[in-house]
């Protein structure tokens, strides 16, 4: 008798066989491409066992289990077990065919069977379920996949997957059942999913799916909450396929209720040292104010942060609400109290191949044996994408040795934190500018900042090398060094050329997770020369006209800046790469004077605030952001007052404008007929006063939502006033030749407005700034267009 | 003013003076312990029965390592059968800094040398992922930073 | 070249598998390894019956582990381990394998994710072929696997100390000593738990550990260091083990109060 085991079923074992005597030898047979040793390493029936039925059975079991074989059967004949298996065949080629909105890698990716595997019917059959999950993910609901197995020589197969795709099934209809107080095109802009529209032929916004219900379904909740409908509920949503599988009705059933006011708020604490009274300060809601659940749940999480900030780490603030359905009014209660104590018990980092693990460590808000809470989990993951160094960063907790121990695990991936960018500028004065840099942000995974960078421009070359540690010594002590070499002959619009040879050291400390301090000290020695060679422009027929003004000229030569700055930085910002929201405030002075030719004191103040736009828009990617500085400079003693330490306006801090193309100039004056001063071009002399401001709006582009492109548009404007020379020659009477007027000095502002676009794009980011002058002074310069672009490596 | 205060951080079990004053020697056991004060930042190191409860707040200083403005230990002995025994509390004067010591036990190891760790390709360890990406911040691109007259790390341009 | 040419010229007929794998062990010998697994893997993809393929599989195995291109080396052990469980190579296959995830121990400063898997790889040898040199070698690499580990534990505690988290630094500590005993680690872990008992006031605590330390390794320079803290808190007597190790330079002891 045999004991067969088919593929699916198996059938009623045959009468039992006389189980007596033993097992002299077993013939294995059917196989070619697995030996025998094999086989029999995995039987659990050896020579010499008995004849066991339950050993017989499991050793079937085994064998099958290897996946190896199609069908495997064990025949009793006198005192031999013959063992006779069909081997499964190997699988030779894999393809895909009819597939176009999946690619081949990205099956390929999914499904189990590799080429040179071991083929089977079950796993063709879960890969089978695979393609079709994919589509499924695509909304294609009516796609089929049938696999055809090509028997080959030497029990080998090839597997083709053919993919009838079909059209996807779209949202065809929305509608709204119940809706009394807002109109249905109302709702309907609220909910993500939208009716299908010609032109909607590139968003995948009408494509059914049901995860996109369960959330338009949230939406609509928290849309009528905020509205003041406390009773809202939504009775049903579904989603009905037509008949010819092509589309999709899709409708909400929902039942409003009243509409509440906001009626007494109050605050019950049973923090220790914590008050109720004292609490009172942070409620940002008023009595009769429409009821927002939003806000209320906003004003509750921003009041538990701060006593959470404050030395209570498990402070909780559950906002309750009280109806009154007769008046109408909600009363609310903010119950204060303390969630479960839970303590981290160990902190590992995994992933972390270049990148030293005190450098992430230190990042951590909590050590081990801290306190631990949700907070702390959502503070981490934000740190670690923040510092830059990982393409992703994940934060998971499992239960530690004791109930109210946690063990938490920072998981990254490493990405590449060198940079080497290529950058150009077009403007319409110097023509084409580009630089290259090479920097590191994570050298040899010490979190230490290093780069090297040279400019190579027709009117420039810049070299220079910076590092800093943010961690010097493993202390809160940030420290850094710059040293560098400029020398900029920008002939066309500034008629002198510049040298700077200097080093600056940098050391800087935090007070706490938003404050800190930094100081620097700079030794810069400065050259300017007019580099008018008056034979050289004789040649060519130009006349002293094109020499540098009296202002340029008087300050032609060396001069030695030994400066000492310190600069207060208020950062709440919640990213430091992309800010998203939160503000930062600067303020800066720096003292030049300690030594060197030049003594002025120069005070700075700048801020920037980031206003997320979700409310308004519902996604994440909008953001408004106003930026404003202004800064001061006074002399003291007698420096040298030279013109390149004053403030210069244009360039990035106010697009649309050559660097330092707007302020306060050296001109000519029409006197009597005759064009004074006969020499000398218009030189940009900076000024004393500078105040700048920029409101710019950063959204996605509609259409390329993956392809990484981001647009910006900004305002600018600025002003710059009060000259700074050394000697002023505006007095037509005494001053005879070296008479020059300036003009340009005036504190009214600048203004320009543009757009902006930067691209994630394959071979590095690209950024482009287009931005228009509005209102400028009568010869400021202006520069149309900016561009740049990095490499990363 | 506050905006300079460094914001205190709570370290180790968070326990106070009268967490544990219900507890008496000799009627307690560990349970009672466990339900007033959780479960123990460590045992002592050769004794299962020694729980020892620390807690205390540091504030980041500049220039150094954060500094401890609170340290209070609680030392809580049990016999064998699980009662407590001794409840002994030290705070931060009872603490004798000795320093660390700056030796350390060396650790073989393959070195990733220096040149691979520069260029950012490990190689085998982990097959960096194409070159696309880039770490760029802000919108103004590479062009801002130290262009156009006037600048070159004295500090006078306004960002 | 024979690359553009049209016409209908056959691929060249193929080679028997045995000089195949001949020209794949020549490839080895001369180490031109892309040569030796591309010659492995012609035999095992055009003569899968022949008795060469599972010599072909082990051998290309090794010729990914001389290429440095471990994940591929592991893959391919592995698959030639299900087909040739039994094959008497078994346990050289199971010790390459090891070997594949012993050189990807990074540095103890980095992820210790290679040093575990290696130290898992390492087990299966020893218990699975005990008598063989594979498995005296796999234990000696055990040890240092561990040592590793505990070097690990060390370092981040170290981190702690220094940052005033004693509260951390103990549990670290404590685990080197508890978990990791036969490893060299633990005469710096003691003397380190003798520095944070005594900065977190815990006086007998901290004469226990020294007790202990002095005890197991009178003669390391950690018991010298550890003896100078406690007698620094009055905490040494007439029975105190005295160390017999190099007495710490005054100097070295002075500069790491500082820093």
């Amino acid at each position: 008798q045999t004991i067969s085991h088919a593929q699916t079923r198996r059938k009623a074992p045959a009468p039992r066989p006389q189980t007596g005597g033993v097992i002299q030898a077993i013939e294995v047979s059917g196989n070619d491409r697995i030996e025998t040793s094999t086989i029999l390493s995995y039987m659990v029936v050896q020579v010499g066992d008995p004849f066991n039925q339950d050993e017989l059975d499991r050793s079937l079991k085994t064998l099958y289990a290897s996946g190896l074989f199609k069908d495997v059967t064990l025949h009793r004949a006198g005192a031999t077990l013959q063992v006779h298996v069909v081997e499964n065949p190997v699988v030779n080629r894999i393809s895909f065919e009819g597939n176009s909105a999946a690619k081949d890698e990205d099956l390929r990716k999914v499904i189990d069977l590799r080429s040179r595997a071991v083929f089977s019917t079950q796993t063709v059959a879960s890969d089978r379920q695979k393609i079709l999950q994919v589509y499924a993910e695509k909304a294609r609901y009516a796609a089929t996949v049938t696999p055809q197995i090509i028997k080959l020589s030497h029990n080998r197969v090839d597997v083709v997957f053919q993919i009838n795709e079909a059209r996807q099934t779209l949202v065809n209809k929305v509608s709204f059942v119940g809706n009394k107080a807002f109109s249905e095109a109302r709702l309907a802009q609220v909910i993500s999913s939208k009716e299908h529209v010609w032109y909607r032929f590139f968003s995948s916004s009408d494509e059914y799916n049901p995860e996109r219900l369960k959330y338009d379904a949230e939406l609509l909740r928290r849309f009528y909450l905020r509205n003041g409908y406390v009773d809202f509920n939504m009775i049903d949503a579904t989603g009905e396929l037509s008949p010819d599988h092509k589309s999709f009705y899709v409708t909400f059933t929902l039942h409003e209720g009243e509409r509440y006011r906001l009626g007494k708020v109050e605050i019950r604490s049973a923090l220790r040292h914590v008050d109720a009274k004292s609490l009172y300060k942070y409620v940002e809601l008023f009595p009769h104010q429409w009821y927002d659940g939003t806000a209320i749940q906003h004003n509750a999480d921003d009041m538990q942060e701060i006593l959470q900030a404050k030395g209570n780490p498990f402070a909780v603030v559950r906002p309750e609400i009280a109806r009154n359905p007769e008046k109408r009014i909600v009363n609310l209660l903010f119950d204060v109290g303390e969630g479960p104590r839970m303590y981290v018990e160990r902190i590992d980092i995994n992933g972390n191949t270049i990148t030293q693990d005190k450098v992430i460590r230190r990042q951590m808000p909590m050590a081990e044996g801290d306190p631990y809470t949700s907070n702390d989990k959502k503070y981490t993951k934000e740190i670690l994408e923040d510092m830059g160094y990982f393409s992703s960063a994940s934060v998971d907790q499992s239960q530690g040795s004791a109930p109210d121990r946690v063990n938490v695990a920072a998981n990254v991936v490493e990405k590449p934190t060198g940079e080497f960018s290529l950058g150009g500028g077009y403007s319409t004065d110097i023509g084409i500018l580009g630089n290259a840099s090479l920097k590191q942000h994570n050298l040899l995974g010490s979190g230490v900042d290093a780069g090297i960078s040279g400019t190579v421009g027709y009117y420039q070359k810049q070299a220079d090398l910076s590092v800093s540690d943010p961690y010097f010594m493993n202390r809160n002590l940030v420290a850094g060094v710059d040293i560098y070499m400029i020398q900029n002959s920008y002939q066309t619009y500034q008629s002198y050329s510049e040298g700077r040879y200097g080093i600056t050291l940098r050391m800087g400390y935090a007070y706490n997770r938003h404050l800190s301090q930094s100081w620097n000290y700079s030794l810069v020695d400065r050259h300017v020369n007019n580099s008018f060679d008056l034979g050289y422009a004789l040649q060519y027929g130009y006349g002293y006209e094109y020499q540098p003004s009296v202002y340029i000229r008087q300050q032609t030569g060396w001069s030695l800046l030994s400066q000492i700055g310190t600069e207060l930085t208020y950062d709440t910002r919640d990213n430091r790469m992309r800010p998203h929201s939160g503000y930062v405030l600067h303020s800066g002075v720096d003292f030049a004077g300690a030594g060197g030719d030049e003594k002025y004191v120069r005070a700075k103040f700048d801020a920037a605030y980031y206003v997320p736009l979700d409310s308004i828009t519902g996604s994440h990617d909008w953001t408004l952001s106003f930026k404003a500085g202004t800064g001061y400079l006074v002399d003291w003693g007698n420096g040298r007052q030279d013109v390149i330490d004053n403030f210069y306006l244009g360039g990035n801090n106010l697009r649309g404008f050559l660097d330092g193309g707007a302020g306060p100039r050296s001109a000519h004056q029409m006197i009597n007929g005759v064009l004074v001063p006969a020499a000398g071009q218009e030189d940009l002399i900076g000024g004393r006063f500078i105040y700048t401001g920029s409101a710019q709006v950063n959204f996605p582009m509609p259409l390329a939502k993956d392809m990484g492109i981001t647009g910006r548009y900004f305002v600018d404007a600025g002003g710059l006033a009060g000259v700074r020379v050394r000697n002023r020659y505006t007095n037509y009477k005494n001053d005879g030749a070296n008479y020059t007027p300036i003009s340009g000095d005036s504190v009214t502002p600048r203004v320009s407005t543009g757009v902006g676009f930067s691209w994630k794009s394959p071979f590095g980011l690209i950024n482009i700034d287009a931005a228009i002058p509005l209102h400028r002074y009568r010869n400021d310069r202006t520069q149309v267009l900016r561009f740049g672009f990095g490499q990363q490596f | 003013c506050s905006m300079f205060s460094p914001i205190p951080q709570p370290r180790g079990s968070l326990v106070e003076a009268d967490d544990y004053k219900t507890l008496t020697p000799g009627t307690s056991n560990k349970n009672d312990v466990l339900d007033a004060m959780g479960s123990p930042t460590s045992h002592a190191t050769f004794d299962d029965n020694t729980w020892i409860y620390i807690s205390m707040v540091t504030t980041p200083r500049p220039l150094s390592f954060p500094g401890i403005r609170k340290q209070d230990v609680v030392v809580l002995k049990f016999d064998q059968g699980g009662t407590l025994t001794s409840l002994k509390t030290f705070n931060k004067h009872d603490a004798h800094y000795v320093g660390m010591e700056g030796d350390t036990t060396p650790t073989p190891g393959t070195k990733i040398n220096i040149m691979q760790q520069i260029l950012g390709n490990v190689g085998r360890y982990n097959p960096m992922s194409g070159m696309g990406n880039s770490a760029f911040g802000g919108s103004t691109g590479p062009m801002n930073a130290n262009a156009g007259p006037g600048h070159g790390g004295t500090g006078n341009s306004i960002p | 070249c024979g690359l553009f040419k049209k016409g209908d010229q056959k691929p060249p007929p193929l080679a028997p598998p045995e000089t195949m794998y001949n020209n794949g062990i020549d490839a080895l010998r001369t180490n031109r390894y892309l040569l030796a697994s591309a010659e492995f893997e012609a035999l095992q993809q055009n003569y899968p019956y022949s008795g060469y393929v599972a010599n072909a599989q082990l051998m290309e195995g090794y010729a990914y582990y001389l290429q440095d291109k471990y994940p591929e080396a592991v893959q391919q052990l592995d698959r030639f381990l299900l087909l040739h469980p039994t094959s008497n190579d078994a346990a050289y296959a199971f010790y390459l394998r090891a070997l594949c995830y012993y050189e990807q121990i990074a540095e103890v400063q980095r992820d210790q994710q290679g040093t575990v898997e290696a130290l898992d790889a390492l087990q299966e040898v020893v218990s699975r072929f005990p008598q063989t040199a594979y498995a005296r070698d796999a234990q000696l690499k055990i040890d240092l696997c561990r040592d590793h580990l505990a070097g690990k534990e060390m370092l981040v505690g170290r981190f702690y100390e220094q940052q005033n988290n004693y509260e951390a630094a103990l549990n670290r500590y404590q685990r080197v000593v508890q978990d990791f005993q036969t490893t060299n680690h633990v005469p710096e872990a003691l003397q380190r738990l003798v520095e944070v008992y005594l900065a977190l006031g815990l006086r007998d605590e901290a004469k226990r550990a020294g007790s202990v330390l002095g005890y197991n390794y009178p003669g390391s320079k950690w018991y010298g260091y550890a003896y100078a803290d406690l007698r620094s808190a009055h905490l040494v007597d007439a029975h105190t083990q005295a160390p017999t190790g190099p007495r710490p330079g005054v100097v070295s002891r002075a500069l790491n109060l500082i820093f």
